[in-house]
């Protein structure tokens, strides 16, 4: 269901959708939908949101979202203290924080080499986890996750140099 | 409110506000349960 709420999307490319269930032990295994937008465009994470919660799902089966990990690009600023991905003609942004403080860890480093690009106008690919977006179905549907929405980064990654 | 607009304006909207308005290029979803999928 969540596989065809995300393929319903306009801006998904439906042919990106794809349903995989690494563990087939049983059927409370976690599985995964992975999916991409069409070229040029970007996917609304409240669209997302409002396409999964019209499916409906109902609750007492322990299905639910263990989380969603996403990837986005823009460019870095600062928000006060904290570091901020602004996307490009959207007035969105997403909070950066570190999502594995242990020195040396990747997850650290990248976040390391965000913090560091902040400032240069280069446009950067974000990836991590959107927090405050997990739970049961329906509650964790019932209303939107905390905005702006925080990214927990595990990649980090130049997407072109900055002009000269 | 989208679902009360005629068909042919839907889809008009949705195509002029959709790459103004999203956020991300690609996502995993992790999901469990009998309905994850």
């Amino acid at each position: 269901m969540a596989r065809d709420a995300i393929s319903r999307l306009y801006d998904v490319q439906a042919s990106s959708v794809v349903y995989k269930k690494p563990q087939a032990r049983g059927k409370y295994d976690h599985g995964t939908v992975t999916f991409k937008a069409r070229k040029g465009k970007r996917i609304n994470l409240d669209k997302l949101h409002e396409s999964v919660w019209a499916t409906r799902l109902s609750g007492g089966t322990s299905s639910g979202l263990v989380r969603l990990d996403v990837t986005a690009v823009g460019k870095l600023a600062r928000a006060g203290r904290q570091l901020v991905l602004e996307i490009p003609d959207s007035k969105k942004t997403f909070v950066l924080s570190a999502s594995n403080l242990r020195a040396g860890s990747k997850e650290q480093v990248a976040f390391q080499k965000a913090r560091e690009t902040q400032g240069s106008g280069e446009t950067v690919s974000v990836t991590g986890q959107v927090q405050g977006w997990h739970g049961r179905w329906p509650r964790m549907l019932s209303s939107l996750p905390p905005s702006p929405r925080t990214i927990l980064v595990t990649g980090f990654e130049k997407v072109e140099k900055a002009s000269p | 409110m989208h679902y009360r607009i005629p068909g042919l304006i839907l889809g008009l909207s949705l195509t002029l506000s959709s790459s103004a308005s999203g956020q991300v290029v690609r996502g995993v979803m992790t999901v469990t349960g009998a309905e994850m999928h």
